[in-house]
């Protein structure tokens, strides 16, 4: 889409948009560029000599065991965290729909969650999972489970999830409620003119139609659940017990400024960024056929 | 309704409150564990009752610090605010330009603009932080306002969001004010930016929530505890570990820390549900 | 109020032209309409005299100067929008006086101009609102208003009435004569609807595909269209045409039938291929004998005082008014003949008129 009529100026475009363009290259273009560079560089112990290595530092990265862990609790930890956080908020989103009265009042409470840092949602829920002092875990030993993720790694992973996805069921329920909103009433309608049950309206009509709206939270949540969640798992459980909750970013941030193997963790940024340009890639040639729609 | 049956609406009603009783309790139970004493809260199952220490918790974190650290939570509080005051208006002033630079002129490079800001979608902070801090730290940025903002301020989705609204501006609009004499500077301070007024109100509310949360792009800037931030600040509250912890203050100050941005939300709900869905379309 | 003159002007995107040389004088304080089907580059033409379009080839003369190069704000000119293009969050009054305060006209003298622009347009009891708060006609008075304070040489209207509905319409039309009649100043009018092109304009303009058809007088262009899109295109219900070539003092259809003519025009030679045009309010009904061809009515239109049969003649479908009190009915035989006089003839090959 173009406009028809513009201004001619020779100057005033570039001066509009020097600003952003200098901050882009500056602190986007020039740190990634250095990353690619360092990511194919080897330094000595020493830090006075480098030496370009091609792709040695990746190599070495995906024969590293701890890294491949570390994609694995990745992997679980995202799909866990989008399949939790989409299927709890479509039907919340679900029932919201339904009901006239009150609607206000549980939409501004299960949006607050997306108001609150990263890092308090991941202060909050250790306090509440506390092993000696947590509210959870006290009902929880009232049903017989003993919760400890200070030393049970499948339990701190749980405690990020838990997190995680209480965080981000604000986002997806507004654009689930949306979604649901702009389905024709007349669809609707019609549906149950044919005798369709409730159930299978939801499933034959409802949840088809909301198919564009699920795939683009899924990507949303991906990402979400790759790079946002950063400062829970920070302020909660570290990377531990051991690795069990170390995820890609934690380790980029805790080897690069601690294990000073420069190019190492460069190359494991170069990875992440792959990551994120194809979960973009994905994201917009959606958002092309969503116009198509 | 095409149905009106009351049990079925009645079973909507039940399932929002249990979900809304689960999303809600997080917050509630950090509210009443700001109000124990530090004797209190230590109490497990802690109390569900709001105890009778709110005004002593938040005057000694606001004022005199809490914690294995002295910086007063106040100080923090100011930081986050000009952090995210100077991350919202930044972003909304530099998108809103180039966006117009990119709708309304045709010049050689454009293009070439628009794909560099496309690009920075896909580097976020996260992906290269430590080139970043290096960055960062060659430019002397460490430990200033400068540094703890301005890197921040470069924003595609913002500047796809102006795009998206100035394209859906009627052409006929840019001819009128060409035809009644006006330049570009002038069409953009009375036509543009006034029509953009609720679009801008939408995306500073969803980029305040952006700035006031920034947590790892302050843990990377700062060391001083002057510029801790209250999400930094809160963070190294409870480093300690559990018997160490003054969690009675911790939560606090975890108030004070959500309060703004959550009340932010809630009293401009119209314009975040809308900031939100337009900057995603 | 100047003169506009377009000395060859053309437009082209790329390779493609879409205006292939218009040359066209525009007398002081007369109205012209340019009418064509839509993308026939009428708008590109009035928006080339805006300053809108750069001009590709040519050139275009406002009261005695080259405006190729200007600015449209240098161009001493108003227009009016389809679409009105008013500015949604300035009041009535801001909107007209916009304009003016940009070119730091003092605040009285803007005051003066917009009340008077106002009471010609009956707006002033409107100034404070803004274009939401009016009805579709009101913003078109608005529109009005904004061109009218500027007090500019030239007027331009591009399409100014199409968003209004079919009675409003009828009247913004009246009132446009009116308010022309008041102020005097050359105008240059684009529309797609012949009836306010006709009713409008001094002289008319008939574009297709880029090329200027025909200009002249609203009369003229009804009586004497220049070519066959121009008959085609002025007149409801459309002037009746039948093909085929001459053969002595008769026209033999392509289909084979022939009927009698009488005179032709010298220029066509026995046997040159043409086509015959003649309106349907020029076809007579006559007694059998004296007719030169007759139709078996398929349809009636009536049309309050009057009515319009359909029938069909060789394979051409031939339209003829009826006076209400015939009391043909479909089915019915009508004996048809015509006037030479009123007939058009035109060159099979180029259309053009004979």
């Amino acid at each position: 889409m173009e406009k028809r009529v513009r201004f001619d100026s020779k100057l005033l475009p570039y001066l509009l948009i020097a600003p952003q363009i200098a901050i882009t290259l500056v602190f986007f273009f020039w740190p990634a560029g250095q990353a690619l560079w360092q990511s194919m560089q080897v330094q000595d112990a020493f830090g006075e000599r480098t030496t370009f290595v091609w792709f040695d530092n990746f190599i070495t990265l995906f024969n590293d065991d701890a890294y491949l862990e570390s994609f694995k609790v990745t992997a679980i930890f995202s799909t866990a965290v989008s399949v939790l956080g989409l299927s709890l908020s479509l039907f919340l989103a679900v029932k919201a729909d339904k009901v006239i009265k009150g609607t206000s009042i549980y939409r501004t409470i299960l949006i607050a969650p997306y108001a609150v840092a990263p890092a308090i949602v991941g202060v909050l829920w250790t306090f509440l999972m506390s092993p000696s002092l947590g509210l959870v875990t006290h009902w929880l030993s009232l049903v017989g489970v003993h919760w400890d993720h200070i030393l049970d790694s499948k339990q701190a992973l749980g405690l990020i999830i838990v997190a995680a996805v209480w965080k981000q069921i604000s986002y997806n329920f507004i654009f689930f409620l949306a979604g649901l909103q702009s389905i024709p009433k007349s669809l609707i309608e019609a549906s149950s003119i044919d005798g369709a049950s409730p159930m299978r309206r939801f499933w034959d009509i409802i949840f088809p139609l909301l198919s564009p709206t699920t795939f683009f939270l899924f990507v949303v949540n991906m990402v979400y659940a790759f790079f946002d969640t950063f400062a829970i798992v920070d302020a909660s459980t570290k990377g531990g017990p051991g690795r069990a909750t170390e995820i890609l970013v934690y380790k980029v941030y805790n080897e690069g400024f601690k294990g000073l193997d420069l190019g190492g963790s460069a190359a494991q940024s170069v990875v992440l960024m792959l990551i994120v340009i194809g979960l973009t890639v994905v994201q917009f040639r959606y958002v092309e056929r969503k116009v198509q729609y | 309704m095409i149905e009106n049956r009351p049990f079925s609406t009645f079973l909507a009603h039940l399932v929002l409150c249990i979900g809304v009783v689960i999303v809600a309790l997080p917050l509630y139970v950090t509210f009443v564990a700001s109000t124990l004493s530090a004797e209190q809260v230590l109490q497990s199952p802690i109390s569900l009752i709001p105890g009778d220490q709110l005004l002593n918790n938040y005057k000694t974190v606001l004022f005199s610090g809490a914690g294995n650290q002295s910086a007063q939570v106040g100080r923090m509080m100011v930081n986050s605010l000009i952090m995210a005051l100077v991350i919202a208006v930044g972003k909304i002033v530099i998108s809103m330009l180039s966006a117009f630079a990119i709708v309304y002129f045709r010049f050689p490079g454009r293009t070439l603009a628009f794909w560099l800001i496309f690009i920075t979608l896909m580097l976020p902070v996260e992906v290269r932080i430590l080139p970043t801090y290096q960055v960062i730290s060659d430019l002397k940025l460490l430990d200033s306002y400068f540094g703890l903002t301005v890197p921040l301020i470069a924003s595609a989705t913002a500047t796809f969001l102006f795009r998206q609204f100035f394209l859906t501006m009627p052409d006929e609009l840019v001819e009128a004010a060409k035809i009644d004499g006006a330049g570009p500077l002038r069409f953009f301070k009375d036509v543009l930016f006034p029509l953009s007024k609720t679009n801008i109100a939408a995306l500073f509310v969803i980029l305040f929530i952006y700035g006031w949360n920034q947590y790892l792009w302050p843990l990377l800037i700062t060391t001083q505890e002057s510029l801790y931030t209250v999400v930094i600040g809160i963070k190294r509250m409870i480093s300690g570990g559990d018997a160490a912890t003054e969690w009675n203050l911790v939560m606090a100050t975890a108030m004070l820390a959500l309060l703004p941005p959550v009340l932010v939300v809630i009293f401009m709900q119209k314009w975040f549900v809308k900031g939100l869905v337009d900057s995603e379309k | 109020m100047a003169q506009v003159e377009f000395k060859g002007v053309k437009k082209s995107y790329g390779n493609v032209d879409v205006i292939h040389g218009v040359d066209l004088t525009i007398g002081d304080g007369e109205f012209v309409v340019i009418v064509g089907p839509s993308g026939c580059g009428k708008s590109t033409l009035l928006r080339m005299v805006a300053g809108l379009e750069p001009i590709t080839g040519g050139e275009i003369w406002i009261d005695g100067k080259v405006v190729n190069k200007l600015e449209p704000k240098d161009r001493d000119i108003a227009m009016v929008f389809q679409n009105y293009a008013l500015y949604p969050h300035m009041t009535v009054r801001q909107n007209m006086s916009y304009g003016l305060k940009i070119r730091k006209m003092s605040e009285a003298d803007i005051s003066a101009r917009v009340a008077k622009a106002a009471e010609i347009l009956e707006l002033a009891h409107l100034l404070d609102r803004t274009p939401r708060q009016l009805s579709g006609g009101q913003r078109q008075r608005v529109a009005m208003g904004r061109a009218i304070v500027r007090e500019p040489k030239v007027f331009l209207f591009d399409e100014p009435l199409s968003n209004l509905d079919a009675k409003l319409r009828v009247d913004m039309r009246l009132e446009m004569q009116k308010l022309h009649q008041e102020l005097k100043v050359t105008s240059l009018y684009v529309t797609h609807d012949q009836i306010e092109a006709m009713t409008l304009s001094d002289r008319m303009l008939v574009m297709n595909s880029g090329i200027i058809e025909q200009v002249g007088t609203p009369k003229e262009v009804y009586e004497r269209p220049a070519s066959l899109f121009v008959a085609n295109f002025i007149g409801t219900p459309a002037m009746n045409q039948i093909w085929g070539v001459r053969a002595g003092q008769s026209l033999k259809t392509d289909q084979g039938d022939m009927f009698h003519v009488g005179e032709f025009p010298s220029t066509i030679d026995n046997g040159g291929r043409v086509a015959l045009g003649v309106r349907p309010e020029h076809l007579q009904l006559v007694p059998e004998a004296q007719a030169r061809f007759s139709i078996a009515i398929q349809m009636i239109e009536w049309v309050g005082a009057d009515a319009y049969a359909y029938g069909q003649f060789a394979n051409y479908r031939v339209i003829c008014r009826l006076d209400n009190a015939t009391g043909a009915r479909v089915g019915d035989r009508l004996p048809l003949s015509f006037d030479p006089m009123r007939v058009h003839w035109f060159d099979a090959d180029t259309g053009k008129r004979i």
